[in-house]
């Protein structure tokens, strides 16, 4: 087993000194104690193998599984993430590792943080990404913490994803396989995160994850991946919504663009921009949901041709780098997990907001996702979505 | 050496204990249900048995019903007592134990009544609403006679004296047989134990009964084994291995409490001197094995796990079907600052825990704390 790209050890900043080269020995092989790294691990075969990877390279691991959906008691069957099925398939691949292994109850925090927002944002109008919450709040906000109240400078998910120290600063990059890669939703991370975090399953494919999987034994390696939003088992969101905050929904009229009222329906938390499928509405040619408007519960429906959209204003605008790229950069910008990032032009707006401008309209621009800023394989930031803009703003 | 303080949760089970339930497996003895010399020899060893639980408690030998532990007891108390008094009701207090709170919940759920009564600081429901409730209608008032989590031990002539006649007085005593004084007395309608608690085998205990307390409606229908209140073929190795840890806790209780007290005070010594915002849950006069703190900083998650990678055993409470700490229902119930309530460790001590034992554990929770601030 070769050390991968993605296993960074030697750069400063995280648990051992070194001039940032990365071509050390493992810390394993030094005198002196191992380091301790908390690996986060969900029961599935991406952290079981990062944990694997880990301990064959001489690290003192620790694993810890998040309790974090409220259901996750066992009265529901496993939903792929978090139940107590996966909590004992983590354990037994802890066992099997030889490493210990510790259920946290952190469900205060993300009712708190994520399902909270994720509720908030649906009835706003707006489609919410709390995976990406979950990482800045949760795995690399309270997670990191406790890690290090245990001693651990670093922890380490199963994350398909890059990080490396070149050029004197820490970079995250996409993971090595196309399809499994999710970087997007790591594009919040700083320098800070990243000194302090290794993805060891990120230079490796998932067939390569799941051979690992086998030949170490962990008893995992066929397991399917998990599902997207880990806290609403049965992937109806608008139901979750609806169960977590009735009395705040609100029925209104889906309206053509210049404003005639084509139907009605049971709440803005129901779509999102880009949907075409339940609008329950007979029309002469597909419609899609074009603009979702919260104060007066109206959603905006137009046919293909004018759903693009130029560009689009965001805020909450963040580095991986620490400082902001030069105005008006071309990168290419993707604007939902399985998007094709799209050539773009990011302009610095006031405070913390961006202004987002496309080489050619995309369609499905939807305010509350994220848009991630990337170089090639490299993120460089990202900022989340508030509003298409179509005039030229350049 | 030992790291282990989790005596509350399980304590080892000792030596002689090992041997005698080896040798109830191994002898020659039959189903105690049989007429033949095998069978008698069964009897013979439950006999014993009986007698020396019945000895520990102060209780007749014909009042203990052996079960599978205390929670079994527990609930053949509260749903047999309910089945049988369909007006009556189940009066217990929110620090209870699950095997109490969650039957309860269950009886309720069936259309029972059901009295979850708070408690002050010091553990103490509200004697005259016990006082009420029992004069209006019979009910099993079920509570902890000392409290696992917190090691509060109740005021027995408080609680006796606020039980109406024609209602029961049940007291969970797991945590508290074996290790401190337990007394079937007349004021006492029923007592729940576990073997394990007391270093015997796990899967054994009792609910002892005084004759004539109460109706009870048997939970398990059979065959007429434990005078028909419990059917079943009786657990013959862990029913030997709970007489032998009896007995041993008789003989060596107030000794054990006495030198427990001193290092459970040497150790809340050593914390609280470096530790000034430490709380100190467990009282003075609480459980001698028993020091439960709260800290805000760091959580007993981390504090737990910490020192397991030290290689103590502490916990945070009760255990959990996931097995993570949860904030304790013990901390919310006794009114404990918000800042506390996920910050809950209990260090419960035992047979096998000497001075230096608990000297390291102090050592070791200290830098844990200091290094957990440090990260902060």
């Amino acid at each position: 087993m070769s050390v991968n790209g993605g296993f960074e050890k030697d750069a400063p900043g995280g648990g051992a000194a070194g001039d940032g080269s990365g071509k050390h020995a493992p810390d394993a092989n030094r005198r002196g104690p191992r380091e301790r790294v908390v690996v986060a691990m969900s029961g599935g075969v991406d952290s079981s193998v990062a944990a694997a990877l880990l301990v064959e390279h001489g690290f003192d691991v620790v694993g810890i599984s998040m309790r974090l959906a409220p259901e996750a008691d066992g009265s529901r069957a496993s939903s792929g993430c978090c139940s107590l099925e996966d909590f004992r398939d983590a354990e037994r691949v802890a066992r099997r590792i030889g490493i210990p292994h510790y259920v946290f109850d952190m469900r205060a925090e993300f009712e708190r943080s994520v399902i909270g927002a994720f509720v908030d944002e649906y009835l706003a109008g707006r489609t919410p990404s709390p995976c990406i919450l979950c990482n800045r709040e949760i795995k690399f906000g309270l997670l990191r913490a406790k890690a290090a109240d245990l001693g651990a400078q670093r922890i380490a998910t199963g994350h398909y994803a890059r990080s490396s120290f070149e050029g004197g600063r820490w970079r995250l990059r996409r993971g090595r396989d196309d399809a499994k890669d999710q970087s997007y939703f790591l594009f919040e991370l700083g320098q800070a995160e990243l000194a302090g975090t290794l993805f060891p399953v990120g230079d490796m494919t998932k067939d390569q994850v799941r051979c690992t999987a086998e030949r170490l034994g962990l008893g995992v390696a066929g397991k399917p991946d998990s599902q997207e939003i880990c806290f609403v088992a049965d992937g109806r969101y608008a139901d979750f919504v609806e169960r977590a905050a009735a009395a705040r929904v609100r029925a209104g009229r889906l309206v053509s663009e210049d404003g005639r009222e084509l139907g009605r329906h049971a709440g803005v938390h129901r779509f999102t921009v880009g949907q075409r499928k339940g609008l329950g509405i007979a029309a002469s040619e597909p419609l899609y949901v074009k603009r979702i408007d919260a104060s007066s519960a109206d959603v905006v429906v137009a046919p293909r041709r004018a759903t693009a959209v130029a560009g689009f204003a965001a805020g909450g605008v963040s580095w991986v780098a620490g400082v902001a790229e030069r105005d008006a950069t071309p990168l290419e910008v993707r604007i939902r997990h399985k998007h094709r990032p799209a050539p773009a032009r990011v302009f610095h707006d006031a405070g913390s907001r961006v202004r987002v401008l496309f080489d050619v309209a995309q369609d499905g621009v939807s305010p509350g996702q994220a848009a991630v800023f990337y170089r090639g394989d490299e993120v460089v930031g990202g900022a989340w979505i508030e509003r298409e803009e179509n005039a030229a703003c350049a | 050496m030992s790291r282990y303080f989790d005596y509350n949760a399980t304590a080892p089970a000792r030596p002689e204990v090992v041997a005698a339930v080896a040798d109830a497996m191994a002898e020659d003895v039959g189903n105690p249900s049989s007429m033949h010399a095998a069978g008698r020899r069964a009897r013979a060893l439950i006999d014993d048995a009986r007698a020396a639980l019945a000895a520990l408690v102060g209780a007749e030998p014909r009042d203990v019903t052996f079960t599978s532990g205390a929670t079994e007891a527990n609930n053949l108390v509260l749903r047999g007592f309910a089945a049988a008094h369909p007006d009556g009701a189940v009066v217990t207090t929110v620090i209870d134990h699950a095997s109490i709170l969650a039957t309860a919940d269950a009886l309720e759920a069936a259309g029972y009544r059901v009295e979850r009564l708070s408690v002050d600081a010091s553990a103490r429901p509200d004697y005259a609403r016990i006082r009420a409730l029992t004069a209006e209608r019979p009910c099993v008032v079920a509570t902890s006679w000392a409290n696992g989590e917190s090691g509060h031990v109740a005021d027995l002539a408080a609680l006796a004296h606020s039980v109406a006649p024609g209602s029961l007085l049940h007291l969970d005593a797991a945590q508290a047989a074996g290790r401190i004084d337990v007394r079937m007395d007349a004021r006492v309608g029923s007592l729940a134990l576990s073997a394990h608690k007391f270093a015997g085998p796990r899967g054994a205990g009792a609910l002892i009964m005084r004759r004539g307390a109460t109706e009870l409606v048997p939970m398990l229908t059979g065959g007429p084994q434990e005078s028909g209140r419990r059917a079943g073929t009786e657990n013959l190795a862990g029913i030997v291995g709970l007489g032998v840890a009896a007995t041993l806790a008789a003989r060596d209780m107030h000794a054990e409490a006495q030198r427990l007290t001193a290092l459970r005070e040497r150790l809340w010594g050593a914390l609280a001197r470096e530790l000034p915002d430490l709380l100190r849950i467990s009282p003075a006069d609480g459980l001698p094995n028993t020091l439960t703190i709260a800290l805000v900083r760091p959580t007993s998650d981390v504090v737990v796990a910490a020192l397991d990678l030290e290689g103590f055993a502490v916990s945070a409470g009760a255990a959990c079907a996931a097995g993570a700490p949860e904030p304790s229902h013990v901390v919310r119930g006794l009114g404990l600052p918000a800042e506390y309530r996920i910050g809950l460790v209990r260090m419960s001590m035992g047979r096998d825990t000497t001075r230096s034992d608990v000297d390291e554990l102090a050592a070791a929770f200290l830098s844990v704390v200091a290094r957990a601030r440090q990260a902060a």
